[in-house]
């Protein structure tokens, strides 16, 4: 039985769906076929902050049991600063008001609960694209034809701008120019001052196929979002997501660096819409060309898939699954089930199927 | 179901972040015992549903069993029918849906507050807070950030049985106001564990808002502590939200009627269990087990009728480029010399991709120092949560704990016996004389969440070879300097040989005797040692089996000192390695 693993997807021309959910019941901000962009916020909830408790019958000299009798509000109502909350009367008027706008949570006991602010828990599109449907309360399913390099990390946060591609950052060198707000994609990031050559250059993101270990923290410290696509460590790039890369520069791209750490959850992607898909309303990238149907996030190895390869003497290449096998005895003395890989330089490498990514 | 009859044939279903295991017990003879185990990968993920993993689980079981467990339209055949096809029963446990997000609210930092940690440690809960009296005077910001932290589960507990019950009332309070600001579909369950004088306060002022579930105070007494009903409230809520958030698991939870429970109960219920069994006579000795599982870590103990339990996800922490004491110290039991870069290249793709498996010697020698690490981290833990514990964050096991029961792919897959030995030695440090133990296929934590219906099922599974002794360890402590005589072991076995290995300070020594060859051992220390036989210079005869390594002999000393220079510590590690077999 061959191993479900993970899949990264890198297809130059596919459908991406993508479904953006609140945690809790709030309010989608968005209609069917509204064209969006990764940084629109396409649904957002409210919940109570800024949370003030009144003791009333302290405030009116009086018992808890007497100053819920002189309650002039009833919860749920909206108050403004100065407001009357409680009064009673007796030789002396006394009150309580409100300290500050705000919404009247509870009052009971002889303490009154004013909620101030609004504490806005929101999800983005993290994409461009269209709304394909709409989770009343909670969100959106989004939709777009085009291409997407699908990542092993990202730092969060999102983003959109033209797509510039080098092979390096050497920024004396002819004809390398960076405008603010473009995405940069490179083959390895290996020096830290490149993520300061982004900061200055106000760069809209990042890509790498490769970052150096030691400058995990420092990404993942980044204000803008950084998508790791291969891993930690140095190799070349993944020649089919390269030259993909190479085609869309100058393309308008939205990079969402969220996600990642969980196998449950959405990867961190780059995505480059087919031309007049955004914002037109669904407009096919390529007339006449049929997407590939992607992948899930977990698919079974099977004969012919891309992988690459995680770790061993073969870690971070890129090759085809060329069998499927019974479990084999490695140098680590444990025993996996086992694929052999064709690499693009002709050998052959036994890993075990656990091992694997595919690239879809 | 009948459950007037005893079942004739058991499915047990573990479901781990990273491995599903089904495994199939039948009654032979009038005892239950493991007919078969098949392992496949858990499916999780978006759009997956845990029911294909353990459908792929029973037909691997199927197979290898010859036992036809399925019908033709995939469903599990049950009863189990006079041909011998089917099953009776099926247990589920799993420690792999979400984590729910919780917070305690108690009185003092180290009494109530301690013990809600301990409590919120023990069990795949995601500790968001814990809060104590001092943050009471801090409600508007608290209330703030209690809002913000969306809890799914609060535990208030805190005042003793008939003491303080000011504090325990203004966290009613709280979770009363709380539960108003919060929108109905998210307002948080309550386990009421505190000063039992607050009952009627929480039905009152909380049962219209929320689920309650009220259970004994966690410390009825000072210096007293009771976290199974707790345990076991929280357990239940886990599991019932889990039917909401956990692809599959209504569906697993109809066909197993409810019997359900977290790995980590399961495992709670049998460290108890025998803690109250094996040691019942002996105060001063518990039972102790450890997890090095792909997706989770969990270090137990039965000490005194109780079990103290961590379990906390295994993963290495890479997104906050590695906690440096958690480096340094896994860096120190590396038994290969290997730069940063290839470490933490490692280190980041087992955390990306849990289900990753060591294939070079360098990477296996990271995954040994990994499961050092994880073991070190889990006993300094287990010891801040239960400082009256019989463990050392240095020194380890400072009692007799017998036997260490070891599970988790990272000691069953190891190719010879002497890899989880010597990680057992040197994570938990045991002291005195303990028999080690390696729960292939971890039926431990399984066997706990049977327990409840079927509670011969786990005494009948560890009298058998499920269970494999690895051997016994002796760990003399010694105050003689490196390299001195401290104690002289004389072997005895039936076969009439006889003879004597003297074991010298800051030493590891194997004694081979066979598998299951029973044998009389006579232990001599000199004064200045200590064998666990009532104090230095106590020596006496001890009657052992032998396990996979026979007899182990750790004169390491405690802590295991290693050399600060690298080259000299690499070559220590592997001539230990090399002693034990590797």
């Amino acid at each position: 039985m061959a191993k479900m693993v993970k899949v990264l997807q890198a297809s130059p021309h596919t459908i991406i769906q993508r479904i953006r959910r609140l945690p809790l019941a709030g309010r989608v901000l968005v209609a069917m076929g509204d064209p969006v962009r990764p940084t629109d916020v396409i649904a957002e909830a409210v919940l109570p902050a800024g949370v003030l408790t009144l003791d009333v019958g302290r405030g009116l000299g009086v018992s808890p049991q007497e100053a819920d009798a002189c309650a002039l509000r009833r919860p749920g109502e909206k108050v403004k600063a100065g407001d009357l909350l409680a009064q009673c009367e007796g030789t002396l008027t006394r009150a309580v008001r409100a300290p500050a706008d705000g919404t009247l949570v509870d009052y009971s006991r002889g303490k009154a609960i004013l909620s101030t602010q609004e504490l806005k828990i929101s999800v983005q599109a993290g994409m461009p694209g269209v709304v394909e449907d709409i989770f009343p309360e909670f969100g959106a399913k989004l939709r777009v034809e085009g291409g997407l390099v699908q990542g092993e990390w990202g730092n969060d946060g999102c983003a959109e701008g033209p797509l510039q591609v080098l092979e390096g950052l050497d920024l004396d060198a002819e004809n390398v120019t960076l405008a603010a707000g473009e995405i940069l994609a490179l083959p390895e990031v290996t020096e830290p001052s490149v993520f300061e050559t982004v900061r200055a250059a106000d760069l809209a993101g990042l890509v790498t196929f490769w970052l150096a270990p030691a400058l995990l923290a420092q990404a993942a410290a980044c204000a803008f979002p950084v998508l790791v696509i291969s891993g930690l460590g140095a190799g070349a790039a993944d020649p089919r997501a390269w030259d993909w890369l190479q085609a869309s520069r100058g393309k308008l791209s939205g990079l969402n660096a969220g996600g990642g750490a969980d196998p449950a959850e959405q990867r961190p992607e780059l995505i480059v819409p087919g031309e007049g898909t955004t914002p037109d309303k669904g407009a096919s990238p390529d007339k006449g060309v049929a997407p590939v149907e992607a992948l899930g996030l977990q698919a079974a190895l099977a004969l012919g898939q891309r992988v690459r390869i995680l770790t061993g003497a073969a870690a971070g290449q890129v090759g085809k699954v060329s069998r499927l096998e019974e479990p084999l005895m490695f140098e680590s003395g444990f025993a996996y089930s086992t694929a052999t890989i064709d690499l693009a330089d002709g050998r052959q490498v036994q890993v075990p199927q656990r091992n694997l990514v595919i690239l879809g | 179901m009948d459950y007037t009859q005893p079942p004739q044939v058991v499915l047990g279903l573990d479901l781990g972040a990273v491995t599903t295991r089904a495994s199939l017990f039948g009654l032979e003879s009038g005892k239950y015992r493991l007919l078969g185990q098949a392992a496949v990968p858990t499916s999780l993920g978006a759009g997956r549903h845990l029911g294909e993993g353990v459908g792929d689980a029973v037909l691997a079981l199927q197979e290898s069993t010859g036992r036809k467990l399925l019908n033709e339209d995939g469903s599990l055949i049950q009863p189990f029918t006079a041909t011998g096809d089917g099953l009776d029963r099926i247990v589920l446990a799993s420690d792999a849906g979400p984590r729910l997000r919780t917070v305690v609210l108690g009185m003092s930092e180290g009494g109530s507050v301690a013990a809600g940690r301990a409590w919120a440690a023990s069990l795949p809960l995601d500790l968001q807070g814990a809060y104590g009296v001092q943050d009471l005077a801090r409600t508007p910001d608290l209330l703030d950030r209690l809002v913000a932290a969306r809890p799914e589960l609060i535990l208030i507990t805190g005042g003793e049985d008939g003491g303080n019950s000011e504090t325990v009332a203004a966290w009613i309070e709280m979770v009363r106001t709380l539960c108003l600001l919060l929108p109905q579909e998210i307002r948080p369950e309550l386990i009421f564990a505190g000063n039992p004088s607050q009952h009627e306060a929480v039905h009152r002022r909380l049962e219209p808002y929320t689920r309650v579930a009220i259970v004994p105070n966690l410390q009825p007494l000072a210096g007293t502590l009771d976290l199974a009903p707790a345990q076991t409230a929280a357990d239940e809520i886990i599991c019932r939200r889990w039917q909401a958030s956990f692809a599959g698991w209504r569906d697993l939870m109809r066909i197993a009627g409810g019997q359900a429970a977290t790995l980590d109960l399961g495992l709670n219920r049998m460290l108890r269990f025998l803690s109250r069994t094996s040691t019942l006579s002996q105060e001063d000795r518990g039972v102790a087990a450890v997890d090095l599982g792909g997706g989770q870590t969990r270090l137990a103990l039965g000490w005194q009728g109780k079990a103290l339990l961590l379990a906390e996800p295994a993963r290495p922490e890479p997104f906050d480029g590695f906690d440096p004491q958690n480096y340094a110290e896994m860096r120190r039991w590396l038994a290969e010399e290997l730069d940063d870069a290839v470490l933490r290249t490692y280190l980041w793709i087992r955390a990306v991709h849990p289900a990753v498996v060591p294939i070079t010697a360098e990477e296996n020698a990271i995954e040994q120092a990994l499961g050092h690490a994880h073991l070190r981290r889990a006993s300094r833990k287990l010891a801040a949560h239960y400082p009256q514990a019989p463990i050392d964050a240095e020194q380890g096991l400072t009692a007799h704990f017998e036997p260490v029961i070891a599970s988790g792919e990272l000691l069953t897959g190891a190719p010879y016996a002497g890899k989880p030995v010597l990680m057992l030695l040197d994570g938990l440090q045991p002291g005195g004389v303990t028999t080690l133990v390696l729960d292939r296929y971890h039926l431990l934590p399984l066997l706990g969440a049977a327990a409840p219906g079927l509670a011969v099922l786990p005494v009948h599974l560890l009298e058998t070879d499920a269970f494999q002794n690895l051997g016994t360890v002796i760990v003399p402590r010694s105050t003689a300097p490196a390299g001195e005589p401290i104690l002289t072991v004389a072997v005895q076995k039936e076969d009439g040989v006889h003879f004597e290995v003297e074991i010298t300070q800051a030493t590891l020594k194997r004694v081979v005797i066979q598998v299951n060859e029973p044998a009389v051992l006579v232990l001599r220390p000199d004064p200045r040692t200590d064998v666990g036989f009532g104090g230095p210079g106590i020596g006496g005869r001890l009657k052992v089996t032998g396990g996979a390594l026979g007899v182990v002999i750790d004169a390491r000393g405690r802590p295991i000192p290693l050399p600060e220079d690298e080259e000299a510590r690499v070559a220590l590690i592997q001539r230990w390695q090399w002693m034990l077999g590797g």
